[in-house]
């Protein structure tokens, strides 16, 4: 912890947890929350269930282009084209 | 069943049929090059095309996972990008650019459909509910909490993501599935930073408190308490 660091209790931690996973904070923030989470086992558990559900989300809630619907795109476009020109 | 948006007539729709998605998977595989060459306004191949899958996320997630209508949601947000492309600052981000234009005409379609009302009080009482239960999720056996979200299947998360008020989900799929900074969610959704703070971590509540439910009536976890 550095002289920028913000010291913060358990209730501002828990206020910004989202914005510090999402990487929103400022850096003094930032570094307050992490040295907080260092130090208080009662907030290291909703830490670790916060990131993990990010973790998660972002890893299997994505499903991949139908077959054919990038040609379908570009078939339109075409059509947009020649009918402006 | 398709619907007609736009421009875009039933008559120059090519049918989405088995042999079609045959046709189309093989047309997919082009060298890009050879498709290039048919469009004329300059880096709309380069920068906005390749976005394609992104926007397809958005808008399937914005259908509520109905594909039929994430793509013509898709088609209609390319020929409406391809048209307004000058008026795109190079440079800027194309994907917000893309996602903004395709909430709109997912929007202007919303409006031609009954929108479902979601009752002020029961949405205010399930976030408080959701807050409670992801705080004590670990305290509730659920430790390690990654153990607890891989019993998840795919279509079990994105069914409660499709279940989610409109307002919570567009914002979670721009930040949690698309990887968009709050500033930037703002601006496709055109409402300040706050509001985009309230909703996300509103809408994340709800969404990890309907996961625990789901968890716990389908047995991947035992929860002391609980949400209610």
């Amino acid at each position: 912890m550095n002289d920028h660091t913000e010291h913060v209790n358990c209730q501002e931690t828990v206020d910004r947890l989202w914005a510090y996973l999402d990487g929103e904070l400022t850096p003094e923030g930032a570094a307050g929350v992490r040295a907080h989470l260092d130090a208080c086992t009662r907030c290291c558990p909703c830490h670790d269930f916060h990131r993990a559900f990010l973790e998660f989300m972002k890893a299997h809630a994505r499903q991949p282009l139908p077959p054919g619907l990038r040609r379908r795109v570009f078939e339109q476009l075409l059509r947009e084209e020649r009918a402006t020109r | 069943m398709h619907y007609v948006t736009g421009n875009v007539t039933e008559a120059e729709r090519i049918p989405h049929s088995a042999a079609d998605a045959a046709r189309g998977a093989a047309l997919d595989a082009l060298p890009q090059e050879s498709i290039d060459k048919g469009l004329s306004k300059d880096g709309f191949v380069e920068e906005a095309l390749p976005r394609l899958d992104a926007v397809y996320r958005f808008a399937l997630r914005l259908a509520g996972g109905d594909a039929d209508r994430a793509e013509d949601l898709v088609q209609e947000t390319f020929l409406r990008a391809y048209r307004s492309w000058s008026s795109f600052t190079r440079g800027s981000n194309v994907q917000a650019w893309l996602f903004t234009i395709c909430r709109n005409v997912f929007l202007r379609e919303q409006e031609r459909r009954a929108r479902r009302e979601i009752a002020a009080s029961t949405l205010d009482m399930n976030v408080e509910a959701v807050s409670e239960a992801a705080l004590t999720a670990n305290e509730a056996g659920l430790d390690p909490a990654t153990r607890f979200f891989d019993s998840f299947i795919d279509e079990e998360v994105l069914a409660a993501v499709d279940a989610l008020p409109d307002e919570f989900r567009e914002t979670v799929v721009l930040s949690d599935l698309e990887g968009l900074a709050y500033a930037e969610v703002a601006d496709v959704l055109g409402v300040p930073v706050g509001t985009v703070k309230s909703r996300l971590y509103r809408g994340r509540r709800l969404l990890q408190t309907r996961l625990l439910d789901y968890a716990r009536e389908m047995g991947y976890a035992r929860v002391r308490g609980g949400s209610e």
